[in-house]
């Protein structure tokens, strides 16, 4: 199973956001803030898919996206931040949802991110 | 004014000399009456037709001879009784028509012949004739000298004007005319109550303290000014002016019209002659005339550039009132041209800069007019300074009482005219113009402000109210994708959290609604008699169930009742505990103190050991949509309304509440009070 982290800081959400994680065959980690998130990739080892909030506590934003796409195969961004499209542009990531986000779009984006072998060749060469 | 005239006394002389040597005996003396004087005085005498002039008159040689002789009109002789020399005398009246000129009398060693007498009779039409000539002649000469100094004085006040150098023509003409009679002229102030400086002759030195005489009691020129109204133009009263070295002084009116507009002043070492007071008196007539000109000339010429200015400024662009600084160069302009209008010095002083170091105004404002702009900040209000007004300071400020912007003073200053009605007038529009122009600005800046608030808020509550909608939206969506299973506990909990984040929105807009309410003074408030401790229980109560990780405690025995909205006290209570929870992430313990105090008073105080206030958010964080941003927060939930809405609850109850304590990361105490007397 692959392990997607999940890093927003309100609850309700962050379970709606693990339904749907488990749903497409993954193995959620939840974060509430930027540094638990910094620190879960890190014990976790691998992890395919990191799904962000860019506003949660302590670290946040560009300085987080850019922290977990160096060490994370795909991010998505999940906000409602104003200029969460262009962080997400900066760093390349996979894809952008402005919330409130449409379900089936994130459930399709997870879907696809999860299954097949093409995210494996996109992996970053690990360095610790 | 001496009894005889220099071009006459020839002939007195030689009319004298030949009745002496008709007569052959004794001493022949005339005396006149003197028209300064109330006596008769001898002007010139003769022995055996020897003649001596005599410079000043002298009295007459034998005691009351001549006297009775001047007032019987008849001859009389004094032999019965001699003078002390041993003389007798004989005098005769020299008469014109009604008139008595003077007298001739003849005065021996030896008791006059009866021939003797019968002689000087017989001479006396012959000598009275000659002393009529001799008027006549010293009257044409006088009027012809009069006529000559009203023309000229006439020409001089017709001359300029400008009301000072018509003034001075006036007096210097005076001055020639009159030998050693100094001559000056003063003008009612605007508003009446004294008469002020215009011009002098020679004499400017013993005038520094006589620059504005104020009129009312017993002086001269009170009486002058007083009396025009009845007898224009009359001389009015001798005064004294020995302090000047001045032995008589005399004021009369200068008149246009019915009233009068003015004095003129004459002062002379020696005593001013009835000769001398008429002429003053015809001077000032003619000089009226003119003076009344210029003055009205003068003041419609600035009347005319007050109009101009006036009519330009209705017409200019006041500056982009938004910058003062733009406002105030545009009033220093104005002030030049008012300046230039009035014949006045118009300065504007500004305050110095924020650092203080500056004083307030420029070097060109003298220590009078800088004394006069300290009282005007001061007092807020416009000052007047001198008697007449020469100086006038008008504050400029914008803005309502208590929220003041101070812009500057308007100064005025006059030389020898007093600042009038239509110089303030004109000073109070040109500061009406600026102010309006900066009131315009800062009108203009507050909406500008207003809009970008609004735009921030709105963005502020579109970002809070999409977290809600995320979860409604996305848990609805799941539900009906059945993401997660349709298990019925995977339903309920779906419910659970929908109905929750329902709640929370509808919480968002109420406390909109809230802002909205208290903004328009529109927060009513149901008050009852209230347990605040109870309350406090139930408020812990309900927060307690959503918030596992906080340990609550209420510190409070008994009852702790007041007079209050128990409905909007709850609301309070609940912000404030709800911000201790919010503000204290990782737990901990949350202490509710109910305070009993005195004169019925209630306080409460909720403290935590969360995030803390940072010391520059401490005034900010009562303010509408604004929250603390503690040291790691990302800016916590929320509309930063919870505060703002605690506080205003507070203050309609007519209670305080503020923040007591706040230590960043050892956490805060916020505390309130209601009910009592206060």
């Amino acid at each position: 199973m692959r392990r997607v982290l999940i890093v927003e800081d309100d609850a309700d959400i962050s379970e709606l956001l693990t339904l749907m994680v488990v749903d497409a065959g993954g193995e959620p980690l939840r974060a509430f803030a930027g540094d638990e998130a910094v620190a879960a990739v890190a014990a976790a080892g691998e992890v395919a898919v990191a799904i962000v909030d860019l506003s949660v506590p302590r670290l946040k934003g560009s300085a987080l996206v850019a922290a977990l796409a160096a060490q994370v195969a795909h991010v998505v961004v999940v906000s409602a931040a104003r200029d969460a499209e262009l962080v997400a542009s900066a760093h390349k990531v996979r894809a952008c949802f402005t919330k409130p986000f449409d379900v089936q779009a994130l459930r399709r984006c997870l879907t696809e991110l999860l299954s097949g072998d093409q995210s494996q060749r996109d992996l970053p060469p690990r360095t610790a | 004014m001496r009894a005889v005239r220099e071009a006459d006394a020839a002939a007195i002389e030689h009319a004298v000399g030949s009745a002496s040597r008709v007569l052959g005996l004794g001493r022949l003396a005339l005396a006149l009456w003197d028209p300064g004087l109330t006596r008769l005085s001898v002007v010139a005498e003769a022995r055996m037709g020897e003649v001596r002039m005599l410079t000043p008159a002298q009295p007459l040689a034998v005691d009351g001879v001549g006297d009775r002789a001047f007032n019987l009109r008849r001859t009389v002789v004094g032999s019965e009784r001699p003078n002390e020399r041993g003389r007798v005398a004989a005098a005769v009246p020299l008469c014109d028509g009604e008139l008595t000129l003077g007298v001739l009398e003849l005065s021996g060693d030896a008791p006059l012949a009866e021939a003797d007498v019968a002689r000087l009779e017989a001479l006396a039409p012959l000598v009275t004739r000659v002393v009529q000539h001799s008027r006549l002649v010293s009257r044409l000469d006088r009027e012809r000298a009069i006529v000559a100094a009203l023309a000229d004085v006439r020409a001089a006040a017709t001359q300029a004007t400008d009301p000072g150098r018509c003034g001075s023509l006036i007096c210097a003409r005076l001055e020639a005319i009159l030998p050693g009679v100094r001559v000056s002229l003063y003008v009612m102030a605007p508003g009446g109550g004294q008469v002020e400086y215009l011009a002098a002759g020679s004499a400017q030195a013993w005038l520094t303290e006589w620059r504005a005489i104020p009129l009312g009691g017993d002086n001269i020129v009170t009486r002058a000014v007083v009396a025009a109204d009845f007898e224009p133009q009359r001389t009015l009263g001798h005064e004294a002016a020995a302090r000047y070295g001045m032995l008589d002084s005399v004021a009369v009116s200068l008149c246009d019209g019915p009233h009068a507009f003015g004095v003129l002043i004459a002062s002379s070492p020696q005593r001013i002659e009835t000769e001398a007071l008429e002429l003053l008196a015809t001077s000032a007539r003619a000089a009226s005339v003119g003076l009344a000109l210029a003055l009205g000339v003068d003041a419609q010429r600035r009347a005319e550039r007050r109009a101009r200015l006036l009519a330009t400024l209705a017409l200019a662009d006041p500056p982009d009132g938004v910058r003062p600084e733009a406002a105030l160069a545009w009033l220093r302009g104005l002030a030049r041209s008012a300046g230039e209008a009035t014949s006045s010095r118009c300065l504007l002083a500004v305050p110095g800069t924020p650092g203080g170091a500056t004083p307030l105004g420029t070097p060109r404002l003298g220590e009078r007019a800088l004394e006069a702009v300290q009282r005007a900040r001061s007092s807020g209000q416009s000052v007047r300074d001198g008697h007449p007004c020469t100086l006038l300071a008008i504050p400029i400020s914008v803005g309502s009482p208590g929220a003041q912007l101070e812009l500057g003073v308007l100064t005025m200053e006059t030389n020898a005219r007093a600042i009038d009605p239509e110089d303030e007038a004109l000073l109070t529009t040109l500061v009406g113009r600026v102010a309006a122009a900066v009131e315009r600005g800062r009108l203009a800046e507050a909406r500008r402000r207003a809009e970008r608030e609004k735009d921030e808020v709105l963005s502020i509550v579109a970002h809070e109210l999409r977290t809600p909608i995320t979860s409604l939206q996305g848990f609805a969506a799941a539900s009906l994708a059945g993401i997660g299973g349709a298990s019925e506990a995977r339903t309920r909990r779906a419910f659970e959290i929908i109905e929750r984040q329902a709640r929370r929105m509808g919480g968002l807009v109420s406390d909109l609604l809230d802002v909205t309410r208290i903004e328009r003074g529109q927060l009513e408030l149901r008050r009852e008699r209230v347990d605040l401790c109870a309350l406090s229980r139930e408020a812990i109560e309900r927060v307690s169930a959503t918030a596992p990780r906080h340990q609550f405690e209420l510190r409070a025995s008994g009852e702790a009742c007041a007079h209050v909205d128990p409905t909007r006290v709850e609301q309070l209570l609940l912000n404030l505990i709800g911000n201790a929870v919010r503000y204290s992430p990782a737990g901990g313990p949350v202490t509710v103190q109910v305070v009993r105090e005195e004169a019925g008073a209630v306080r409460v105080d909720v403290r935590d050991q969360g995030v803390g206030v940072l010391p520059a958010d401490r005034a900010r964080i009562f303010e509408r949509f604004q929250r603390s941003a503690g040291p790691d927060q990302a800016g916590e939930p929320g509309l930063g309304l919870g505060l703002y809405i605690a506080r205003e609850i507070a203050v309609r109850h007519g209670g305080t509440l503020w923040l007591a304590e706040s230590e960043v990361g050892r956490g805060s105490v916020f505390s309130f009070r209601l009910g009592g007397e206060a």
